[in-house]
């Protein structure tokens, strides 16, 4: 009896230490109700073009993070005491409390944070930061990453760009906008079609363009607004992806499309594929051990995966389905989102690395051009759900999506960037 | 003393707006149009470059391009969009959603019209319906183009005369989401280009 109560003890003690211990969370129920988080700060002294450029992004990224809602009913400048606020915050059993405000002094906007947790009466953040009125959204998106960060433990996404290209089916531009699809910026103007773009790093994009007649991928510094034309030794080349520090693309040479590494002056160094039929689309894991990519050597579209290293093994992880494509390696590695088609519809799908746990994460039609968020967690993808076309930013733990930017134009190609400065 | 500055006054003038009237090209002989970075070198364009969109004035009138407007008039006449299958390159006979025909016929009839007017040059336009992914669909758009082109060197064509391209999803014919959409769009479109 006695040794039954020692091990019952023992048992209790384990389990509330780890009770205690914990504190990511993991959404996977569908149901889940997003947690509310007190917005109480940037009302009071703060000036109005500031208040609302905060606030109005603040609530915007809530909205596409798929875990909050944002709660206005108490407004509290930076001086409040952590301890009232709190207070108030438990009353209204609110668990999280964002407040601040920002003082304006010559072009430098000062935005006073303070990000509490109610529950555990503490103070997440207090900091003051120093921006410009250009760079509140960016602001904005950074406090929604730090909450997200503190409350499940994975930074937030919002720190990022997306790029993807546009048109109206006689041209295509490309245009770049922030993660939560503001502040839009058109960057080619050439009346002809440039499509497919992505980041190859934190400043540079590659994409397609025709704007010769002959299809020939580009580099381009969106900062510098320097233009490189990187490859157009074939009459179908496809979009360059960062592989070590050089590239990947997929071109057409003797009648079969290949994945080849090909250097900085567009020269080919190696073949990574050798198949007779269609091989396209590769992704890389961060170590560039495995290179994931699509081929229709069996016939369909399927996702295949190859050891870059010996013994250069190709495995094929998707085996549902006639067709699936446009796979992208997660950024830690471990998972791999694509696109697979069934009767019209087409669903994003998320697998592990080796081709196990394959789930349904959003259903949509034409649904193209998956892309990761540094975290891992949210993917940028574009398509159509119902009358949306736009593109959706998708939480892969809880599948909650939301528009980031609606358009009746058909977009050509979508990446986001890492995290920017 | 007073006409002096009359005249000096009209030089002045007159030069200024000289200046401003005339434009400057960088000369790509010294290559030293300065500025920052780069050197960018803008020359006039040629006549003998126009497009096709903007054909040279001299030669639009003669007897060369009423006869060259004819050809492509009779080209786009025989030479119809051929159609494929979801996910398929094959020319192969098609009846499904409005779409009836045999692509061999419209191949061996431009095959034929090639082998009457032996100068024209071509090109050949594969494009997908939107259902599949913007990469694969390049590259299936690049495949059904390539299809056509084997077909009509099979038929004597040489395949200098052939160009291909391929605009994946991109350039979609019928705009709708819908089975009879995505047959109109799987489709490989005939260019005159020479």
């Amino acid at each position: 009896m006695r040794r039954f109560i020692v091990a019952i003890l023992f048992l209790f003690i384990l389990s509330s230490s780890s009770l205690g211990a914990t504190y990511e969370i993991t959404i996977s129920n569908p149901k889940y109700k997003p947690i509310t988080v007190a917005l109480w700060g940037f009302v009071k002294n703060t000036p109005e073009f500031v208040s609302k450029a905060l606030i109005n992004t603040i609530k915007r990224d809530f909205s596409i993070s798929g875990l909050f809602v944002a709660d206005q009913s108490q407004h509290f400048s930076y001086e409040a005491p952590v301890s009232v606020v709190n207070g108030i915050a438990k009353l209204d059993n609110i668990d999280y409390v964002v407040y601040g405000n920002a003082v304006i002094s010559g072009e430098n906007i000062y935005v006073n944070l303070k990000i509490t947790d109610a529950l555990r009466n503490t103070t997440v953040i207090d900091k003051t930061f120093v921006t410009n009125r250009y760079s509140l959204d960016w602001m904005a998106d950074k406090i929604v990453d730090i909450l997200i960060g503190y409350v499940t433990g994975i930074y937030g996404p919002f720190e990022s760009k997306i790029v993807f290209a546009m048109g109206n089916g006689k041209t295509s531009d490309i245009y770049i906008c922030d993660f939560n699809g503001q502040n839009v910026v058109r960057i080619t103007n050439w009346h002809t079609f440039n499509i497919l773009p992505k980041w190859v790093s934190t400043d540079t994009i590659t994409f397609l363009s025709y704007r010769y007649g002959k299809p020939a991928v580009f580099l381009f510094n969106v900062f510098s607004g320097r233009l490189v034309k990187l490859f157009n030794a074939s009459n179908l080349s496809i979009a360059a992806v960062r592989f070590r520090n050089k590239f990947a693309i997929a071109f057409n040479r003797y009648g079969s499309t290949n994945i080849y590494e090909i250097n900085e002056k567009g020269r080919v160094i190696r073949k990574l594929t050798n198949d007779p039929n269609i091989n396209v689309s590769p992704s890389f894991t961060p170590d560039y051990s495995k290179m994931v990519f699509v081929s229709n050597r069996e016939g369909n579209p399927q996702i295949y995966i190859k050891e870059l290293n010996s013994p250069y093994e190709v495995k094929r992880l998707t085996f549902q389905g006639k067709y699936n494509s446009s796979p992208a390696v997660s950024p830690d590695g471990k998972k791999i989102a694509y696109i697979s088609l069934e009767g019209g519809v087409s669903y994003l799908k998320v697998m592990n690395i080796d081709g196990t746990n394959d789930r349904v994460v959003m259903q949509g039609y034409s649904l193209d051009s998956p892309s990761w968020s540094y975290d891992s967690r949210y993917i940028a993808l574009t398509g159509r759900v119902g009358d949306k076309n736009a593109i959706f930013i998708v939480n892969t733990d809880n599948g909650h999506y939301s528009v980031a930017m609606e358009t009746k134009l058909i977009y050509n190609g979508l990446s986001v960037s890492s995290k920017l400065q | 003393m007073r006409k002096l500055l009359v005249f000096l006054t009209i030089l002045l003038t007159v030069s200024f707006l000289w200046s401003c009237s005339t434009t400057k090209y960088a000369k790509n002989s010294n290559g030293a149009a300065g500025g920052r970075g780069q050197a960018e070198t803008v020359t006039n364009p040629q006549a003998e470059s126009s497009t096709l969109k903007y054909p040279n004035v001299n030669t639009l009138n003669s007897e060369a391009s009423l006869k060259y407007q004819q050809i492509k008039k009779e080209f786009r006449a025989i030479a119809k969009d051929i159609h494929f299958k979801f996910n398929s390159y094959q020319i192969q006979p098609i009846h499904e959603y409005g779409i009836d025909e045999n692509p061999a016929e419209i191949l061996n009839r431009i095959a034929e019209f090639m082998k009457k007017h032996p100068k024209i040059k071509i090109r050949i336009e594969g494009n997908c319906d939107e259902r599949g992914t913007i990469e694969y669909n390049l590259a299936l758009g690049e495949k059904r183009a390539m299809a056509a082109k084997n077909y009509l060197v099979e038929q004597g064509i040489s395949p200098d005369r052939i160009s291909i391209i391929s605009y994946g999803k991109s350039r979609p014919l019928d705009p709708r989401h819908n089975p009879y959409a995505w047959a109109k769009n799987r489709r490989d479109h005939f260019v005159i280009i020479k």
